[in-house]
C-alpha cells in the first residue's frame, strides 16, 4: 500500500482502516507501536490539520457503501494502484502520457486519479516518515 | 499581478502537446485564445493520432481540435529526418528516462523547428531542458499571456476555471499566485487539480 512512499500520508491511513475495518486513530497508533512510524505519528496529524470525514469520502467515494470490494473492482482503476500510480507520477518515474497509456484511460480520466490520490498535495511533503 | 512568463520571439512556432489541447478545449475558448496569440500553433502527428484514439474512448478533444485545424487556427506536421533521432532516444530506453510518443514528438518537433513545446508534464520539461534545451511553455502561460488576458478581458476568470474543472489543468508553483488572484478563494477551493495549499490558503 505504502510503496514508492517515504512519507505515511491521509490516504494511506483512511485506505489501511478502511481495509482492516479500524479507526484511523487505532491504525496510526497500532503502527506506532509496531514501529512502523514514529512515535507520535498520530498526534502530527492531530495538529496539522487531523484526517477529516470529508478526506475520507475523497479518498474512499463510492467504497463507502456496503460492499466496497466489489465497487472497488469495478472501478477504473482500483485504489491501490491510484496510489502507486500517484507514487509514479509524483517522482517524476512515468508522465503523465506514460501512465495513461499504461492503465488505458483518457489523460482527464487519469488527473482524476492522481489528483483524488495525491489528497495530501504538497503539504504530505511534512507527513510522518514511514520507517519500514 | 504579472506572471513569470518564458514566451519566445514571435517569429518561433509553437508545439502543443496533447495536454495543452485537452486543456484549450475543457476552457471553452481554445479559438478565442488561439486567434488572439496570433502564433504559428503546430500539433505534432503523434499527438494528433492520441487524441484520434482518445475519440473511440468518447472524447470530443479530437473533434474540437479538428475544428481548430479546420479554422487554420492550429495546423499538424509530422517529425522529419531532423527530429527523429531525439524522437527515438526520448521514446525507447528505460520508462524513467523515456516519454509517451506524444510527449516526445512535442519534443523533438519543437527541436527540428527551433520552435516551443507546450508541455504540463515535470518529467517533460525537464527532459526538454535536458536532452534538447528546447524552450517550454505551460499551459497555463496560453491562459495569462497579456494578449489574452486583453482579448478575453472579464471572461477570462471563468475560461481558466473551466480548463480547471473540465480539463483538470496542471498549474505549476510560479503560477499558483495569479491563478489564485484570477479565481479567488471561493471558486479556487473547488478546483481539484490545484495543490491544497492553494485550494485552502
Amino acid at each position: 500500500m505504502t510503496a514508492g512512499s517515504k512519507r505515511l500520508l491521509r490516504q494511506h491511513v483512511i485506505l489501511l482502516a478502511h481495509i482492516f475495518s479500524v479507526s484511523r486513530e487505532a491504525l496510526v497508533r497500532r503502527l506506532e507501536e509496531l514501529k512502523l512510524v514514529r512515535a507520535g505519528a498520530w498526534d502530527w496529524f492531530e495538529s496539522n490539520g487531523r484526517i477529516t470525514d470529508e478526506q475520507e469520502r475523497e479518498v474512499l467515494g463510492d467504497r463507502l457503501g456496503p460492499d466496497e470490494r466489489a465497487i472497488d473492482a469495478q472501478a477504473v482503476v482500483g485504489s491501490r494502484l491510484a496510489l502507486l500510480a500517484s507514487a509514479a507520477w509524483r517522482q517524476g518515474l512515468l508522465s503523465e502520457g506514460q501512465i495513461a497509456e499504461l492503465l488505458n484511460v483518457n489523460r482527464v480520466e487519469l488527473r482524476r486519479i492522481l489528483q483524488d490520490a495525491e489528497l495530501e498535495g504538497s503539504n504530505g511533503d511534512d507527513a510522518p516518515e514511514l520507517l519500514a | 499581478m504579472t506572471p513569470p512568463s518564458s514566451w519566445p520571439d514571435a517569429a518561433l512556432p509553437i508545439m502543443l502537446d496533447a495536454s495543452a489541447v485537452i486543456n484549450l478545449n475543457g476552457s471553452g475558448a481554445a479559438m478565442e485564445i488561439l486567434s488572439a496569440l496570433q502564433r504559428d500553433f503546430i500539433v505534432p502527428q503523434d499527438v494528433y493520432e492520441e487524441l484520434k484514439r482518445g475519440a473511440r474512448h468518447g472524447r470530443r478533444d479530437f473533434e474540437a481540435l479538428e475544428n481548430l485545424i479546420g479554422q487554420d487556427v492550429v495546423r499538424r506536421q509530422d517529425i522529419s529526418a531532423v527530429g527523429i533521432d531525439l524522437f527515438e532516444s526520448l521514446t525507447v530506453g528505460p520508462s524513467a528516462m523515456t516519454l509517451e510518443d506524444g510527449e516526445a514528438a512535442t519534443i523533438a518537433l519543437a527541436f527540428e523547428l527551433s520552435g516551443v513545446a507546450v508541455i504540463d508534464e515535470d518529467k517533460g520539461r525537464r527532459l526538454a531542458q535536458q536532452t534538447a534545451a528546447a524552450v517550454s511553455l505551460s499551459s497555463v502561460e496560453l491562459f495569462c499571456n497579456p494578449i489574452v488576458e486583453r482579448a478575453l478581458a472579464s471572461n477570462l476568470a471563468d475560461v481558466v476555471f473551466c480548463a480547471l474543472q473540465q480539463s483538470r489543468m496542471q498549474v505549476l508553483p510560479s503560477h499558483h499566485a495569479w491563478i489564485q488572484e484570477l479565481l479567488g478563494p471561493e471558486r479556487a477551493s473547488l478546483c481539484r487539480s490545484l495543490p491544497r495549499s492553494v485550494r485552502q490558503p
